[in-house]
């Protein structure tokens, strides 16, 4: 069986944030909530000072907090390692984002209607099935991933420094970045064995 | 969602910025749902920026125009509430040709065109619609942008934008821009091909008083106070040829003036109209073009008694007076950087070595300086241009692989190419030029309201247009501006301080403009008139093959827009309505007459000036008279794009044209004379002194006056995710935009605000000599001590903009507009100003 | 400062348990308390009152839930989630501690040796284990938790079944009064309270110490605890207020008379409830997330 991840290298993003635009237009995801986003923070004094890009998305880590504290079974991890929220079954209870180290986890109230007191067709057409008061995350796009396809932040990365695949295929060219050593997740320490990797800096 | 009656993917281009990358779009059962890059698109391929990605809800915005409006409030200003009514597009038409067809009667140079819609503009509106309505005044354009960089290009290697070989270059530097950081010319396609450059291992050096994310990218990031950078590349020039003894002999003798010999007033030595050149060989001064002859590049010769020197030469003295040591004191970078890094350039450029590409062998100079706005954007910002190309030409780094280059110099199968004057330099293509004329001037008044015999080396005078407008003293026209309309173009946030804005546009009587919202511009007009949204209408070739087609991508290609959704409300291209405008007034038929010059229409695709054609028609005839009768409208809406592979030649055109590259620019002698005698006839006194034949650093006004306590630099910067003014209501992106630490702020560098007790996210004022913004403090250690950065065009106040209204804050503002503040050779707005800060 | 839900890296606060949450956690732990102390004391009043606080806390869990409406569905993972056998643990004490504390009120008591009598005996240790679950269960949902390190620590289960212990018997003090049954020894009752209180301290500054060797956002949240906004609050109130100063006064009133006087002994009681809300309300709120980079 398949284990998807990802592999982003740091030395070649510039924080466009295309990534999380194409993420907010594939999952009409409601006004202020983000699956993928680009952190940023400085490193160093001026004027041997630098901004540092860090995009992040759910780690779909092997071991999810989220999902071991998850009362319902809302969140769940497929057999692919796709760790995914069923919203008809959270509960809104947010142990998960007390749970998650990654910041990875949202909770909508409701009210993501980007024009106030408009709803758009295109919100009516995508956002449908979105029920106010659970927690949203990114689900590896799924959908897309079923068909073959990249996920949406990866597809449209103009640098191509988002790279995804079968980390279990050891042809897949996320093995081979994750096989070399480089490649590193975040916050290893908490043991989440993340399945989103992270090469240069 | 039930099954889906319609699932469709359509080709179209982007337009939230005018790189036009190829999209395609899903619509299902009538809703726009995704957007993606065309794979198909040499541009994108396939993958496009986050405003690219935002564009679809922005056709879903209720706040955009859907009928025609006009004004009943007849109180214009900012913040005053025009009271719109609703009016049909049949009395809007009316009442706007009632208008046109007045100022015609009476001097139909009253009307004034202000777009920045490149494709319009460019090939309908500017060489067409207007000259057959009979106003020069179309072409009120952006500014602070390009301005001085254009003309630096056009008169150096007669290419329009600016841009480098990333397939083969290994060290560049960016000199205020970032090209291949999403921002700047063809930005997805540069992002990638930099990204790819980078991990080939070329070095990026980024100078820029801005730690902007090209600079969190570069190699080197070297702060440069503002306004400084001509003298930074005259040093390294002056480090390159006269410490280093680094340039490209061969490059220099054959394919540039270098050899021409100049006397002592600067002025070439001629012999029936060619300038002569020292051959060593013969040891005589002979005609440039004489075959077989060694001409001497360096030295100083005697000519029938008369003392000369080769332009070179010249070159060589003038640039000593820029040794590091000084520079460092203006520029605020180290003796040690300038002479390493001018070191590690001239390296880098491997002079004199070949690289074979497909069986062609040609100079292989790894090497660019790239310069855009924020170089370029100062008082005497074109000398700063042109000292950047003669720092690209003394490499020999030159339209060859991994230099220096601009974008389309050469069409495809020679379909269009550079011109050469009598002294063997080097003009603009004409598909490119737009009516550039370097080499010849005209002596008389200006009647236009560029005011263009007072700025022959430019074409974007568009600094110009509001100083005539408001009648600025000296600048009286023998005509008024009577009617405006604008399309595209926000004069009052992207030019300088609003009020100067507002004051020339209540000198208009009757404003008319295309808008998608009522936007801060509409504030102001009389009319309004609902323009498609770009997923709404209909453009033929948007990546504008002569001008910013990409290079970088191995092809020429043609794109085209096309619906994706049915117009909101009432909403129309504004082209189509210009030329139902023509019809009703009956000029139609000249628009088409120039229009088959124009676009080249060959038989049997020619306009009869008698019949009449839908846009569609045109764009057909367009299509097929350019590519041929096999292909045409259906075949692109079908396939998006049509591509011809360019070869070696057309990539790097450098060695295989004939005319030559200028270092020495002795053009602007005859223009400083020229210019002169028009000051004379307009009874103004004008500063001619920035006419000379080598570029020098002159301190802009900024540099010499902190007065007041206005002790720091304020510059802006452009973000990669909004461009301009136009993504600023777009709702993701302004989400995106408040989340990011940057993006609305003020920056100032934490050592200064700690010094002036700022507290980071506090809310503070910058005051300029022009204005002041109120708005939060970013203290951070990525930006110049002596510099205050303010990004994008934020802090919009339209009521029609609600998502904008009020978000960042507006740079703009605290730009002054006069005489003083404005680059003499090229109309640029001298963006650099002193501000001080203090606590709101 | 700027917000927190801007793009940026660094240690960020927990935002998402509030005060209900926070309260729950109070009146959870007190009424299971006080129902476990009612069945040693075998005061069917008291337990009922304890009972009546868990489900008043419950309630304000159920008004906290995005989605109260599906609160069933928190029973579905009790095999990996603390939250879902939590809600087994209170619904056992509501169930099975209810029907003992209506008979003992109605004074239903069974005959020693009959069949019901073991019945009750049976359902009595139910209740009282889960209750001591109730007491303990909510350390056990922070005490795991990879993202925020303030909270990992064996400590929390041990310090909120000794706080949950402490505030029992305080509202039963306070209640005694009023609540209706057999008479309660408020003397020993203060007195255990004494030993609770040294407890509680004991662990609270063991906790402290073993956090400040610890990762950066634990070190944060002690910084905000011990010299931050809210020092005056933890120092001043759990600390001092909440344990010190009763524990002051019960030594240094030594045999006095003093002691035998309610109201003294009333205004301790709500020192210590002070001290444990408070206590529970800065542990939530100080929770932090560590830096990503
Ligand atoms: N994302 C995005 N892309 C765009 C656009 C956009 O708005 N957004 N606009 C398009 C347009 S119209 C244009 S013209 C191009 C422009 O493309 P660029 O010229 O690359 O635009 P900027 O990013 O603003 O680059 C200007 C830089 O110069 C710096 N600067 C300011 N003053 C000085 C100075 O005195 N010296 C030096 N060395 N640097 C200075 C600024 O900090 C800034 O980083 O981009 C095009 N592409
Ligand atoms: N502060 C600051 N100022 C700048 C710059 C900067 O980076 N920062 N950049 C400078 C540069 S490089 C340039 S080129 C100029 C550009 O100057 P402009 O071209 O004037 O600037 P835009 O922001 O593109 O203005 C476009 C206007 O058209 C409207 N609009 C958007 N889409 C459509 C459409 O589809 N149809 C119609 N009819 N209208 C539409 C928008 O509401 C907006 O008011 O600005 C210059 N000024
Ligand atoms: S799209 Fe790619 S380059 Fe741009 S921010 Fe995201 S990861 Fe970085
Ligand atoms: S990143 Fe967070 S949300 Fe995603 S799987 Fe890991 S723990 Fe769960
Ligand atoms: S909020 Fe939803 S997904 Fe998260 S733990 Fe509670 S039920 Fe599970
Ligand atoms: S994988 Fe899909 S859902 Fe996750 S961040 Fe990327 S686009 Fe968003
Ligand atoms: S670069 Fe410009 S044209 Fe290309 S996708 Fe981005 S906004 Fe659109
Ligand atoms: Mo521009």
């Amino acid at each position: 069986m398949a284990r998807y991840g990802m592999v982003i290298d740091l030395d070649m993003c510039i924080g466009c944030n295309a990534c999380t635009m194409a993420c907010k237009a594939e999952h009409a995801t409601p006004a202020g909530v983000f699956y993928a986003k680009v952190l940023e923070k400085e490193i160093g004094k001026f004027p041997a000072a630098r901004r540092v890009f860090l995009p992040v998305l759910c780690n779909h880590c092997d071991k999810p907090a989220c999902r071991d504290v998850c009362p319902t079974g809302a969140t769940a991890k497929r057999e692919d390692g796709v760790v995914w929220v069923d919203h008809d079954l959270c509960i809104g209870c947010r142990s998960c984002i007390e749970a998650c180290p990654y910041g990875a986890r949202t909770y909508y109230e409701g009210d993501g209607a980007y024009f106030k007191g408009h709803t758009t067709r295109f919100e009516a057409a995508k956002q449908g099935g979105i029920p106010e008061g659970v927690v949203m995350k990114c689900n590896f796009c799924m959908h897309r991933v079923d068909q073959g396809l990249d996920p949406a932040c990866v597809q449209t990365c103009p640098t191509e420094c988002r790279v995804f695949g079968d980390l279990d295929d050891p042809h897949s060219r996320v093995a081979h970045l994750v096989a070399d050593k480089k490649a590193r997740p975040l916050l290893a320490e908490k043991g989440l064995e993340p399945s989103v990797f992270y090469i240069g800096s | 969602m039930g099954a889906a009656k319609e699932d469709v993917w359509v080709h179209s281009s982007c337009d939230m910025c005018f790189a036009a990358c190829g999209i395609v779009a899903h619509r299902v059962d009538g809703v726009l749902v995704k957007i993606e890059g065309d794979p198909d698109c040499p541009a994108s391929g396939g993958h496009i920026c986050a405003k690219g990605q935002a564009g679809l809800i922005g056709v879903y915005d209720p706040s955009r125009v859907k009928t025609p409006l006009i004004r009943t409030n007849p109180h214009k200003g900012i913040g005053v509430d025009p009271k719109w009514q609703e009016i049909s597009w049949d009395a809007a038409l009316e009442l706007l040709i009632s208008k046109l067809t007045k100022v015609r009667e009476k001097d139909p140079r009253g009307l004034v065109i202000s777009s920045f819609d490149q494709i319009a503009l460019s090939y309908f509106i500017r060489p067409v619609w207007a000259p057959a309505f009979g106003t020069p005044n179309a072409d009120w354009v952006g500014y602070y942008c390009g301005n001085y960089l254009h003309a630096s290009m056009y008169l150096t290697n007669g290419s329009f934008h600016s841009d480098f070989d990333l397939d083969y270059c290994n060290y560049a530097i960016l000199l205020g821009n970032q090209q291949g950081f999403m921002a700047g010319l063809n930005a997805t396609v540069t992002a990638r091909k930099m990204a790819d450059a980078r991990r080939r291992g070329m070095r990026v050096v980024v100078v820029d008083p801005v730690g902007t994310n090209a600079a969190a990218k570069a190699d080197e990031w070297v702060p440069i106070r503002p306004g400084t950078d001509g003298a930074f590349i005259l040093s390294l020039i002056h480090v390159l040829l006269n410490e280093l003894g680094c340039y490209d002999r061969d490059f220099l003798a054959c394919r540039t003036n270098g050899p021409y010999l100049i006397d002592e007033n600067g002025a070439y030595l001629k012999a029936d109209g060619k300038p002569l050149v020292w051959d060593a060989r013969s040891g005589a001064a002979v005609p440039f073009d004489r075959d077989a002859i060694a001409p001497a590049l360096e030295g100083a010769f005697t000519v029938d008694g008369k003392k000369c020197r080769t332009a070179f030469q010249a070159l060589r003295e003038h640039v000593r007076q820029y040794q590091p040591e000084k520079v460092a004191e203006t520029t605020t970078i180290t003796a040690e950087a300038i002479r390493r890094i001018a070191k590690e350039f001239g390296t880098a450029a491997r002079i004199g070595s070949t690289i074979v590409i497909d069986g062609k062998v040609m100079p292989y100079r790894p090497v660019a300086v790239n310069i855009y706005r924020g170089a370029g954007a100062h008082k005497h910002g074109t000398h700063t241009a042109l000292a950047v190309q003669i720092l690209n030409m003394i490499m020999g780094a030159y339209y060859v692989p991994g230099g220096h280059r601009g974008p389309n110099l050469v069409g495809p199968a020679g379909r269009w190419g550079p011109g050469k004057t009598a002294e063997g330099l080097i003009t603009p293509p004409s598909a490119v030029g737009h009516g550039a004329k370097y080499y010849n001037f005209e002596e008389r008044k200006p009647d236009d309201l560029g005011f263009h015999e007072l700025f022959p080396i430019t074409t974007n005078r568009s600094p110009m247009y509001q100083m005539g407008m408001s009648g600025a003293k000296g600048f009286e026209l023998p005509y008024q501006p009577e009617v405006l309309i604008v399309c595209r173009r926000n004069v009052m946030m992207n030019n300088v301080n609003p009020e100067l804005s507002a004051e020339a546009l209540r000198n208009i009587p009757f404003i008319a403009t295309f808008s998608t919202h009522l936007d801060e511009v509409a504030e102001f007009a009389d009319l309004v008139m609902p323009e498609a949204h770009y997923l709404e209408r209909f453009d033929l070739f948007p990546n504008r093959p002569s001008h910013t087609m990409s290079p970088a991508t191995g092809y020429y290609y043609w794109g085209l827009r096309q619906p994706v959704i049915e117009p909101e409300g009432q909403a129309r291209r504004w082209i189509d309505v210009m030329y139902e405008i023509a019809d009703r007034m009956g000029f139609l038929g000249d628009v088409y007459k120039l229009q088959n010059v124009t676009l080249g229409l060959k038989e049997p695709y020619k306009l009869d000036p008698d019949k009449r054609y839908t846009m569609e028609e045109i764009y057909d005839r367009w299509i097929k008279s350019v590519l041929g009768p096999e292909l045409g409208i259906a075949w692109f809406q079908e396939h998006g794009y049509y591509k011809i592979p360019r070869s070696p030649e057309e990539k790097y055109p450098g060695p295989f044209i004939q005319p030559r590259f200028p270092i020495y620019f002795e053009n602007m002698l005859k223009a400083k004379s020229t210019v002169a005698r028009v000051a004379e006839e307009m009874h103004i006194d004008w500063d001619t002194s920035d006419y000379q034949a080598l570029p020098d650093w002159r301190a802009c006004e900024a540099y010499t006056d902190g007065k007041g306590g206005r002790d720091l630099f304020v510059v802006n910067f452009k973000i990669p995710f909004h461009s301009l003014s136009i993504t600023t209501q777009n709702p993701w992106l302004n989400d995106l935009a408040e989340h990011n630490p940057y993006a609305y702020k003020i920056l100032i560098n934490a050592e200064t605000g700690r010094r002036k007790g700022i507290e980071d996210g506090a809310t503070i004022w910058v005051e300029s000599e022009a204005g002041k913004v109120k708005g939060e403090a970013k203290l951070t250690e990525c930006i110049h001590p002596e510099v205050v950065g303010i990004a994008g065009v934020f802090g919009s106040w339209a009521a029609g903009k609600p998502v904008a209204k009020g978000k960042g804050v507006h740079f703009n503002s605290l730009l002054p507009l006069s005489r003083e503040r404005i680059d003499p050779i090229s109309t640029g707005v001298d963006s650099c100003v002193r501000v001080k800060i203090s606590p709101a | 400062m700027s917000r927190i839900d801007e793009f940026f890296i660094g240690v960020k606060p927990q935002r998402e348990w509030g005060w209900l949450v926070i309260t729950y956690l109070f009146l959870g732990g007190a009424g299971a308390g006080l129902f476990l102390v009612s069945l040693y004391l075998r005061h069917g009043w008291a337990g009922a009152l304890g009972i009546a606080l868990l489900v008043a806390g419950a309630a304000l869990l159920l008004v906290d839930l995005g989605r109260p409406e599906r609160f069933w569905r928190a029973f579905f993972h009790p095999r990996t989630s603390w939250i879902s056998r939590g809600c087994f643990f209170i619904a056992a004490v509501v169930v099975f501690g209810g029907v003992q504390t209506a008979l003992r009120i109605m004074g239903l008591e069974a005959e020693p040796g009959t069949p019901a009598a073991t019945v009750s005996v049976v359902m009595d240790s139910i209740a009282g284990a889960a209750a001591l679950l109730v007491m303990i269960y909510t350390g056990f949902v922070l005490a795991p938790s990879p993202a925020i390190p303030f909270w990992n620590s064996a400590f929390f289960p041990m310090v909120f079944f000794v706080y949950s212990l402490l505030a029992a018997i305080d509202i039963l003090i306070l209640s005694s009064p009023l609540l209706p049954g057999a008479a309660l020894d408020i003397a020993w009752l203060e007195r255990s309270q004494g030993y609770l209180a040294v407890a509680c301290l004991i662990l609270l500054l063991s906790h402290l110490s073993i956090m400040s060797g610890s990762a950066v956002a634990a070190r944060a949240s002690i910084r905000l605890l011990t010299h931050g906004r809210w020092a005056p609050f933890f120092l001043g109130g759990v600390v001092g207020a909440g344990l010190i100063v009763p524990l002051a006064f019960f030594t240094l009133a030594g045999g006095s008379d003093l002691k035998a006087v309610f109201a003294v002994t009333a205004v301790l009681a709500l020192l210590r409830l002070f001290g444990d809300y408070l206590f529970r309300f800065l542990v939530i709120r100080a929770g932090m997330y560590d830096p990503l980079l």
